[in-house]
């Protein structure tokens, strides 16, 4: 199994096939290559407004003061540079032991800042740790970060009660997380939507999430709590699970519409041939 | 304490400690990681599985499983309990041979043996009684009596009359049903071959060594047109003695002598009678032994079997009619035929005609030298051997579909033999006589005679007339209803499904048997006659006593199996262990 420095270096080579996708309408951001909401100083044309007093002389429109005996400004489209806020959830259940959970979230966070790097957007990147903390490095490639504190006690809910990201706004949202978290996933979402441009919420789970244990007498152990469970595993609870784990992604895809955010699942151990969903829900694209 | 009769089976004990090791794994729990719990926090909603496992590890259900397997063990080993009583069973095999009734009225081994039995039944106590009569067969003469005197009946069925006693079969069959359980008695008038030691066989002789002059064989054969008389008399008595003999047909007395005759020496007489003599009657004097001291000789059965010769070359017809005539079986008259001897390619008609079909000769005949392949288990070949003969044949005949070949020449059917579904046989002979050599041979006689007489055999009726006791006597019906007069005057009706029959005789005289109605009816007269010269040997009677029985304290000490006892409570505990699972929803 990678390590999780090769994991960031491997996911950072898969980013190089794609770009992230930008959301036209809403971005903000500061000066860069991409057209804002505002106006600014590209060559695009926006609108007119009447001038005032501190605008810039050399875009009064002459030509229309000849006609209407008016100063009149042109507007032109802002080029901005987009920001992508990569928000990991770096709690124990992301280190599952036994799963390949843990090197999946290095390297998706990887492929999704070299992705975003491909689309000439800045990035940061944001764990759970006692609150959300930024990463060493991060808006350098990949593989110059700093190590993700994996196995923080404090669950994602929790982490961001406690010191919530400063997100920048109209940026790109891109949660990674297993959402294994009681409670309404709603206000948690409304939080993460709140003045975003776009949110993408990427459920990464393992198999043995996908699938409950075989039969027989389990003791099972939660990763984050340390609290254990005895059980007796038979077909009916095997398939009770299988639909609990479904009502859960169930709820969160419709806080996600509600929120306007995108859900999308990915299984850890195959994460090559899951990552064309994320093109399909329009979060990467072809560099 | 128990005793075990297979102690290698504790071996299967190794069964209770994989039980514990099954239940013991079987509530290990495996530890499993999971992210969250949140995903089970559903286990209270489940029925069937998903409870939180707090009961104790070792149910009762365990307990019952592992009881239900050390019964089973326990009585894999076949254990064995001291028994709690002081009597046993007690099964009594009689001598039912002639020579129990040996010796004047009162004295006769079978008056002291009842006697006998009697005195130990005072002596000792008995939980039951079983009677096993020996004769050529065993049989049980009633059901199992809890009192000697319920057992009057069934030692009027001893009747003491077979020509043989077969003791060992019978303590076989005493054996079997005693379950080494019963104490065996043998009542008898001979020393047991083999004394038997402590335990359960105790073997008493009550016989009495006598002089006793008997017939050990009585015969009367065809011979030409008249009888042959055979009659041997033996005194197989350890002293010289003297008796007379007298022969009588009718009122006739054909013989008269005074016979004299050492230890173990015998005396034959032969003499010829006429056919048509009636029933014969050879006594001797009194004696020890009744039994053996008269015969009854019938008139020898003479077989004739009705053949007509439909073959119209003169030559081949006369050597038919020559060789027929030889074997002396040949009916004078052939209408309705019993044999057809024919060319034809037909099958004979009539519902008794047995054909034999002579194949015309070829233009070219073969002659044969041998090798000669004969069925030697086929009636046609009984003292037939080829060696020398020439025989002409059919070059490259094959053998037809559904015949049975009987001699063959390599691969070349030379006779053969269909037998028809309704008993007849049909035979097919090729044989070119101006080619071959048989007829010259005594063969050529013999392969005659074995036809006519197997074309007798299958006649109905009895095939000879003087039996001796304790053999089968082969009878086939005209009917399937056959009448037995015996010769203490009772009547007998069998029913009789099947072409042959053998007739139930246990006496000794003369017999009539009747089957058929109507013009078919069929009345034969029979002898049996008890010629048993081992049996007439009174010399071997001995007395004694062989073989003693457990005391009253050594029975205490006995085992008796408690194998059914365990395998009921292994039996109840599965039902308990069943309702415990259903009371449980099928699990444990």
């Amino acid at each position: 199994m990678m390590n999780y420095r090769q994991s960031l270096i491997a996911g950072e080579q898969m980013g190089l096939r794609y770009a992230l996708a930008l959301p036209q309408a809403t971005l903000a951001g500061q000066r860069g290559e991409h057209l804002g909401r505002r106006a600014g100083s590209s060559v695009d044309f926006q609108d007119y407004r009447d001038y005032q007093p501190g605008d810039d002389l050399r875009h009064i429109d002459w030509n229309a003061y000849a006609r209407t005996d008016q100063l009149t400004v042109k507007l032109f489209r802002e080029e901005v540079q987009p920001h992508l806020d990569l928000i990991l959830d770096t709690s124990a259940s992301m280190a599952l032991a036994d799963s390949p959970k843990a090197q999946a979230l290095h390297q998706l966070a990887a492929l999704f800042a070299t992705a975003a790097a491909n689309a000439r957007c800045s990035h940061a990147v944001w764990v759970t740790s006692e609150g959300f903390q930024r990463v060493a490095n991060d808006t350098q490639p990949p593989s110059a970060w700093g190590e993700l504190p994996l196995g923080g006690a404090r669950s994602f809910e929790e982490a961001h009660v406690l010191l919530p990201p400063r997100l920048r706004r109209q940026g790109i949202r891109i949660v990674i997380s297993d959402l294994f978290w009681p409670g309404d996933p709603l206000p948690t979402l409304r939080k993460l939507t709140e003045g975003a441009a776009a949110v993408t919420l990427v459920q990464l789970l393992a198999p043995s999430d996908l699938e409950p244990p075989k039969p027989g007498n389990v003791q099972l152990e939660d990763s984050e709590t340390g609290e254990t469970l005895s059980l007796y595993i038979d077909t009916t609870i095997q398939e009770q699970y299988r639909k609990t784990l479904h009502r859960l992604q169930q709820s969160w895809d419709h806080a996600a519409q509600q929120t306007g955010a995108e859900l999308v699942t990915l299984i850890a151990d195959n994460l090559q041939g899951s990552l064309r969903s994320l093109e399909e829900c329009r979060t990467l694209e072809p560099a | 304490m128990p005793a075990f009769t297979y102690p290698l089976a504790w071996i299967a004990a190794l069964t209770l400690p994989a039980l514990v090791a099954i239940y013991f794994l079987r509530h290990r729990f495996r530890r499993h990681q999971v992210s969250s719990l949140l995903l089970w926090q559903l286990y209270r909603e489940s029925r069937e599985g998903g409870r939180r496992v707090e009961k104790p590890q070792w149910p009762l259900v365990f307990f019952l499983e592992l009881l239900i397997l050390t019964l089973l063990v326990l009585a894999a080993t076949g254990p064995r309990w001291q028994v709690p009583h002081t009597t046993r069973p007690l099964i009594v095999v009689l001598d039912d041979s002639q020579s129990m009734l040996a010796g004047p009225e009162g004295e006769r081994p079978r008056d002291r043996a009842i006697e006998k039995l009697e005195e130990l039944t005072k002596e000792r106590r008995f939980r039951s009684f079983q009677l096993i009569a020996a004769g050529t067969t065993p049989r049980l003469l009633g059901n199992k009596a809890r009192h000697l005197r319920e057992l009057e009946d069934q030692f009027e069925q001893w009747t003491c009359q077979a020509p043989q006693a077969r003791l060992n079969a019978a303590l076989g069959l005493a054996r079997a049903m005693g379950h080494q359980e019963a104490d065996l008695l043998v009542l008898t008038d001979e020393a047991p071959a083999r004394s038997p030691g402590q335990g359960h066989l105790r073997w008493i002789s009550l016989g009495q060594p006598r002089i006793n002059f008997a017939f050990i064989n009585a015969a009367r054969s065809v011979h030409g047109a008249e009888d042959r008389v055979l009659l041997e008399i033996a005194n197989p008595s350890a002293l010289t003695g003297t008796n007379n003999l007298r022969v009588v047909a009718g009122t006739n007395v054909l013989h008269q002598e005074t016979l004299t005759l050492a230890t173990n020496k015998t005396h034959r007489l032969t003499f010829p009678i006429a056919a048509h003599t009636p029933k014969l009657q050879a006594t001797l004097g009194p004696d020890a032994l009744a039994g053996d001291n008269e015969v009854h000789l019938v008139p020898a059965a003479r077989p004739r079997v009705r053949v007509r010769i439909a073959i119209k070359d003169e030559e081949l017809h006369g050597l038919v009619a020559d060789s027929l005539a030889a074997t002396g079986l040949r009916a004078l008259d052939e209408d309705p035929p019993e044999l057809v001897v024919h060319q034809s390619d037909s099958v004979p008609a009539g519902k008794e005609a047995w054909g034999l079909r002579w194949l015309p000769a070829p233009e070219k005949p073969e002659r044969f030298t041998g090798p000669f392949v004969m069925d030697a288990n086929h009636p046609l070949t009984r003292g037939l051997s080829l060696p020398g003969i020439v025989w002409g044949g059919h070059p490259g005949a094959t053998n037809a579909p559904s015949y049975r070949p009987v001699i063959t020449a390599g691969n070349v059917p030379l006779l053969t033999h269909r037998p028809e579904l309704d008993g007849r046989q049909q035979l097919t002979l090729r044989y070119v006589p101006n080619h071959s050599t048989l007829h010259t041979t005594q063969h050529w006689p013999a392969l005659f005679w074995n036809l006519l007489d197997w074309r007798a055999q299958a006649k109905p009726g009895l095939r000879e007339a003087n039996h001796r006791l304790g053999t089968d006597i082969a009878y086939r019906p005209a009917n399937d209803e056959v009448v037995i007069q015996k010769p203490d005057g009772t009547q007998q009706t069998l029913q009789a499904p099947g072409t042959e029959i053998r007739l139930p005789v246990n006496l000794p005289g003369v017999y009539e048997v009747h089957s058929g109605s109507g013009t078919n009816r069929m009345s034969e007269t029979f002898a049996v006659n008890f010629l048993a010269g081992e049996e007439s040997n009174l010399a071997r009677a001995v007395s004694g006593d062989w073989g003693k029985w457990g005391t009253e304290n050594e029975i205490r000490l006995e085992y008796a199996s408690i194998l059914p006892y365990l395998v009921l409570l292994a039996l109840a505990i599965m039902v308990w262990h069943l309702a415990c699972i259903a009371r449980q929803g099928g699990r444990v």
